[in-house]
């Protein structure tokens, strides 16, 4: 797991509710395990691990907006594939309906993790 | 207990859409395989000298839902029917079932009803049946980047009942069955817009496996939404009456993938 060293600190409560932040390639966000990730790091393990499910894809340069249909030639049922190595490696349970229906490249993927994460 | 069964299914689909999340709806040539509903839904129309016009229809449609986070149901219908085919050549189909991405393997259990054209021939069949996520060079993902052919995998088994057994035609099934099959589904989609799908079944029927296969292809050119020019080819047999089949068609496709495009 590729974590960012981030100090944890004690939340202060604050007075009054804050406008939500944009997210930023600044921001860090946790996951269910309790590691803490920047969307860069998200991106490098999802690279990572469809090059590990797929060896096609180390001929292609895989990019956020590679296809896992059109370009990967990813039937809906491989598509599922990620759901294991994806609860291994960010310890996030993503939907199966989910990532058959809305999930279309690998930005998209990228996306679905970093929205599941919580704040950090 | 079949029919009970197939109720239960019913009931349990007609409950799901209440808590389940968003609902997508594919249509295409059938519904059996995620390869058939690849395939155009398609109107073939038959001119001949003398003779009434006729036609000929197979399509399927398909709507899914979440059941959890790894799991999905699904419910359709779906019809190859048309003034075309004969009565007996007909067949009418409705499923329900649920699947589970259980890695390294896919595996659906659901009921499907299943009908000849005049109603003479009614089955009900449970099913349960598995395939591979992942594994072998082409298996759910193209060969290799420039060869952009995949295929599938799957093998089932159903245990079913026919509800009319006195019906006035014979059939190869008796009131209760055991029904086996293997399927294979490919597809190859070259660059550029046109794309084949394949789908071929064979079935172990009463321990018969001869004459129980049925081959089906279609070659699909898209011309603007959803639908587009479609040869397609039939041939063997299929459930529920098994009967021998072999045609060629060019005609008007329609297909609506299952998910928000």
């Amino acid at each position: 797991m590729v974590a960012v060293a981030k100090p944890r600190k004690a939340k202060k409560a604050s007075p009054r509710p804050k406008p939500k932040p944009a997210p930023s390639s600044a921001e860090v966000r946790r996951d269910d395990s309790g590691g803490y990730w920047s969307v860069a790091a998200v991106e490098r393990e999802i690279l990572d691990l469809v090059r590990a499910i797929d060896p096609n894809a180390k001929r292609l340069a895989l990019k956020r907006a590679t296809t896992f249909s059109g370009d990967l030639g990813w039937d809906d049922w491989f598509k599922l594939s990620v759901l294991k190595p994806v609860r291994k490696r960010f310890h996030e349970s993503l939907s199966a309906t989910v990532m058959l229906d809305r999930v279309r490249t690998v930005g998209d993927l990228v996306d679905y993790i970093w929205a599941s994460m919580g704040p950090a | 207990m079949i029919r009970l069964a197939l109720l239960a299914l019913v009931a349990i689909l007609a409950a799901t859409p209440a808590f389940a999340g968003t609902v997508e709806v594919g249509v295409g040539h059938s519904y059996s395989s995620a390869s058939a509903l690849a395939q155009p839904a398609t109107l073939v129309l038959v001119a001949e000298e003398d003779a009434p016009l006729l036609a000929r229809l197979d399509a399927g449609v398909l709507a899914r839902g979440p059941l959890g986070h790894l799991a999905a149901w699904e419910t359709g219908i779906r019809a190859a029917t048309g003034s075309a085919r004969p009565a007996s050549r007909r067949v009418y189909g409705a499923v329900a079932r649920g699947w589970r991405a259980t890695d390294p393997l896919l595996v659906a259990f659901g009921g499907e009803y299943e009908a000849d054209g005049d109603f003479e021939v009614e089955k009900g069949v449970l099913n349960l049946e598995a395939s591979p996520l992942r594994g072998a060079p082409g298996l759910g993902r193209w060969v290799t980047p420039r060869v952009r052919l995949r295929w599938r995998p799957w093998i089932g088994l159903g245990y079913g009942n026919a509800f009319d057994a006195g019906a006035a035609r014979a059939d190869v099934e008796s009131k209760n069955f055991w029904r086996a099959y293997a399927r294979v589904e490919a597809s190859y989609q070259p660059r550029g817009r046109a794309r084949c799908d394949v789908e071929a079944t064979s079935w172990l029927v009463n321990g018969d496996i001869r004459g129980t296969n049925y081959l089906k292809a279609a070659l699909a050119v898209p011309i603007a939404g959803g639908l587009s020019l479609s040869a397609d080819l039939a041939a063997g047999r299929q459930p529920p009456r098994f009967e021998r089949e072999r045609r060629v068609g060019l005609g008007l496709g329609f297909y609506r993938p299952l998910r928000s495009d």
